[in-house]
């Protein structure tokens, strides 16, 4: 089917310089800086090191500053918007985030671990997908809402969702954001990598010896051309082409080739289809294996005819989730100035840099520039954006996907047979991580952690059944949802940064506590090299995972996914959940973990086991009525008549209210028996994405699957069991 | 006769790196720790090595471009502590 073209309608950042997008852009220009400590907590080991803060927002309670920062972001992007003109189920919004609001959660924790003093409500903040959340709440949106968690490429991941959405008519407006705020344990984190510049930073420069950490929002409003052009409203950049893909090659560090970069850039070159790319805004963040492996991947892909290039990391700092929003804002702006921005802080180029970064400004006639984000774990993202619209359509495929083959990681056992045989014993609610792993050496899973190793044994399963399905491994993604991510490995490294007052840190943990670590360690060790996602949403980051995955397929960026979800038992999530127990029913007691995955692709194998019939995730019905039409409406779109769904699957009903909601879905979904996963394995995030699992335990038929987040998101799911 | 710093080295190595399997006595004092030929250790590990140098003999390694020498093999880590002890 013909798509539908992005364009990009608003633009907002708060920075350290402000919250202006055209005076940033004039300080890139003027070469300027805002390096200087940070004051925000007392930091023994690092207090010399110089950091780019936020000005230019207000630290509202009861949120973060994080979400501060982006709540100032998304003001201005949207400050001349009339976005009431739009149908508010057809808003979506994509947010990135590396670390949200954990500032607090570590403030929270240090009252704990050195005074003893209780404020476990605090540990809210340290949940990313609330950014998202709360985005969508403030413009009224009621499309899908997620967060985007992939360390450094976050915000970018986030864009090419947004840009999929639109392009597949599942939204006539998105708001993308990427927002970081400075904390702990990034500043300790990146010091135990020794990647903090002693000074500042270099980008490109052959001195060049760290990063500057920087804290920022960037925000985007995207729409449909049409749907622009009908509002009326004034096109700022096409967004030509997007592409995501992953090195599949080390937890930190790019591939020292620049291979998967060179493999990104050519991707969104060939679906770009016209003239001359400008500019790259690069990701340049001044650390001796980012640059060089860029500048390598640059080579590679242009030649001799390197385009114009720069970093903007001495002005922003390295903004880490935010990075991605902030260089596509830079580049828009350069766009749209004819301005090609010089890099502060180079000055000495690299050995053997044939082509060097722009030291001055300089005027240009820009068709369109390219704008990259690469993250940890060999995450990279790519946009082109372009003044003009392409003179050729795309198109998208909007066929149906099949699911191959199942991979668990269960306290009911990590088969579905062996969970079949447990499925209606009480208990246990926790998972055996070694399980599935036998046959991996213990010096390569040595640095695991418990969550990348149940979340591995699942995508191993999962990959293992798929046999012919997944035979391209550079177009695999792999789409592991999860709605709290790596937090016992994020609560050792602050407790330690606490207790220990900065000494001796733990890089290993580090590494381990993004929310992309199992979606990583799945990718480097299946060697897949497509889109590499984390997604976070809650209750419903499993559908998240399953929609961006099929997003990514349907816009042909990867041909097969491995889909999932994982979450762990921690002690804090207990803690935090028991504040709560009042509003909710056996809040806690089970609190449970676990890891399912799935491979799929659009075509159907002799051993498929299910169809997606239909997936939408959008905000519930204001009422248990609404919610019922909506629902309704739904079943007609997916033409499966009332009374054909043998089971409804629910991941969890926690409260009276939630369950007039499911009561008035159900009655129009008139399953035969409804079924609420949290009875059967404990409570987790992670619940929904057993459903498919559990429908294929049950034999052929079709199913539903109903989820609901606690910020009132909601995910429909109708599949059927071939 | 076997050096005893090198022997204790070997087994801080062993510990902070999680190698399980692995004892002292499978380790030569010239095995490289990085690369294919060795342990096949990554830069993390090395990171790991310089909290565990800070830790067991208060030597501090601040600069990444150092610690690729300083850690290449338990000699070559050993001889280093000799002459940065405090």
């Amino acid at each position: 089917m013909t798509s539908e073209r992005p364009v990009v309608v608003g633009m907002g950042l708060c920075s350290a310089c402000g919250n202006d997008c055209a005076a940033a852009f004039d300080a890139l220009l003027a070469k300027r800086d805002f390096l200087a400590p940070q004051k925000l907590f007392d930091s023994p080991k690092h207090g010399s090191r110089l950091f780019a803060q936020a000005k230019g927002f207000h630290e509202k309670k009861p949120y973060s500053r994080c979400v501060g920062i982006m709540l100032s972001a998304v003001g201005k992007a949207l400050e001349n918007l009339d976005i009431r003109r739009f149908d508010k189920r057809r808003i979506c919004v994509f947010g990135g985030t590396s670390i949200g609001g954990v500032f607090e959660t570590e403030n929270a924790l240090s009252k704990l671990l050195l005074k003893n003093e209780e404020d476990l409500g605090a540990l809210r903040f340290y949940e990313c997908s609330s950014l998202a959340d709360i985005a969508a709440k403030k413009i009224g949106a009621k499309g899908c809402a997620m967060t985007f968690s992939t360390a450094c490429s976050s915000s970018s991941l986030a864009l090419a969702a947004a840009c999929d959405a639109i392009s597949q008519k599942e939204a006539d407006l998105c708001l993308v954001f990427g927002a970081d705020a400075l904390s702990r344990i990034t500043i300790n984190g990146f010091g135990s990598l020794l990647l903090l510049s002693k000074d500042k930073c270099k980008p490109f420069d052959k001195d060049r010896d760290g990063i500057n950490l920087g804290e920022a929002a960037g925000a985007l409003v995207l729409a449909s051309e049409s749907a622009a052009m009908a509002a009326g409203l004034k096109v700022l950049a096409h967004v030509a082409s997007w592409a995501c893909n992953a090195d599949a090659y080390h937890p930190t560090a790019p591939r020292p080739d620049g291979d998967g970069v060179k493999s990104l850039i050519s991707k969104l070159i060939s679906s770009h289809g016209m003239g001359n790319i400008a500019s790259i805004a690069a990701h340049g963040t001044g650390t001796a294996g980012n640059d060089s492996a860029e500048y390598a991947a640059f080579r590679d892909a242009f030649g001799e005819n390197i385009p114009a290039y720069y970093s903007n990391k001495r002005l922003f700092g390295h903004t880490l989730g935010a990075s991605g929003a902030v260089n596509a804002i830079m580049g828009i702006c350069s766009l749209n100035g004819n301005i090609l921005p010089p890099t502060p802080g180079f000055s000495v180029p690299l050995e053997g840099m044939d082509m060097q970064p722009l030291k001055e400004p300089s005027k240009a006639n820009i068709d369109s520039v390219l704008t990259l984000s690469l993250g940890f774990g060999g995450n990279n993202a790519g946009t082109i954006f372009a003044k003009d619209r392409s003179s050729k359509d795309a198109e998208f495929f909007d066929g149906q996907f099949f699911v191959h083959s199942v991979g668990v990681s269960s306290p009911k056992g990590a088969s579905p047979e062996e969970i079949e045989n447990n499925i209606s014993k009480a208990g246990p609610f926790r998972c055996d991580e070694e399980r599935n792993l036998e046959s991996i050496p213990p010096l390569k899973k040595r640095k695991l952690a418990r969550l990348q190793k149940m979340a591995l044994s699942a995508c191993i399963k999962a990959a293992e059944g798929a046999k012919g399905a997944l035979k391209k491994p550079l177009n695999t993604s792999v789409c592991i949802g999860t709605g709290l991510g790596m937090t016992n490995e994020t609560a050792k490294f602050i407790e330690n940064v606490i207790l220990n007052r900065e000494a001796m840190p733990m890089p290993t943990a580090f590494t381990n506590s993004v929310h992309n670590a199992p979606s990583s360690a799945a990718a480097i060790h299946l060697g897949f090299r497509g889109l590499n996602s984390a997604v976070t949403a809650k209750e419903i980051s499993f559908e998240s995972a399953l929609w961006q995955a099929m997003a990514d397929m349907r816009s042909g960026n990867s041909s097969c996914a491995i889909v999932g979800a994982a979450d762990e038992y921690s002690p804090y999530a207990d803690k935090f959940l028991k504040t709560r127990a009042r509003y909710c029913r056996n809040f806690a007691d089970n609190l449970s973990e676990g890891a399912a995955a799935y491979a799929i692709s659009a075509d159907r194998q002799e051993g498929s086991i299910a169809k997606i019939i239909l997936l939408k995730l959008e905000r519930r019905g204001d009422s248990p009525k609404e919610e019922g039409d909506l629902i309704e409406r739904l079943m007609r779109l997916a033409k499966v008549p009332a009374g054909r769904i043998k089971c409804c699957f629910t991941p969890s009903i926690v409260n009276k209210s939630q369950k007039k909601f499911f009561d008035a879905a159900a009655e129009k979904i008139a399953p035969e028996e409804t079924c609420c996963i949290e009875d059967l394995f404990g409570k987790s995030y992670m619940n929904s994405a057993y459903a498919i699992m559990l429908g294929k335990l049950r034999g052929r038929g079709v199913y539903a699957l109903w989820s609901h987040t606690s910020s009132n998101l909601r995910a429909f799911t109708i599949f059927e069991i071939l | 006769m076997k050096d005893n710093l090198t022997e204790d080295i070997k087994s801080k190595i062993i510990s902070a790196l999680n190698l399980q399997g692995v004892s002292p006595a499978d380790i030569s004092d010239d095995t490289p720790l990085f690369g294919d030929e060795g342990l096949g250790l990554d830069s993390v590990d090395a990171l790991e090595l310089v909290v565990m140098l800070e830790r067991e003999y208060s030597i501090n390694v601040s600069e990444q471009s150092t610690a690729k020498e300083i850690f290449s093999t338990p000699a070559s880590i050993a001889e280093y502590v000799r002459k940065n002890a405090k």
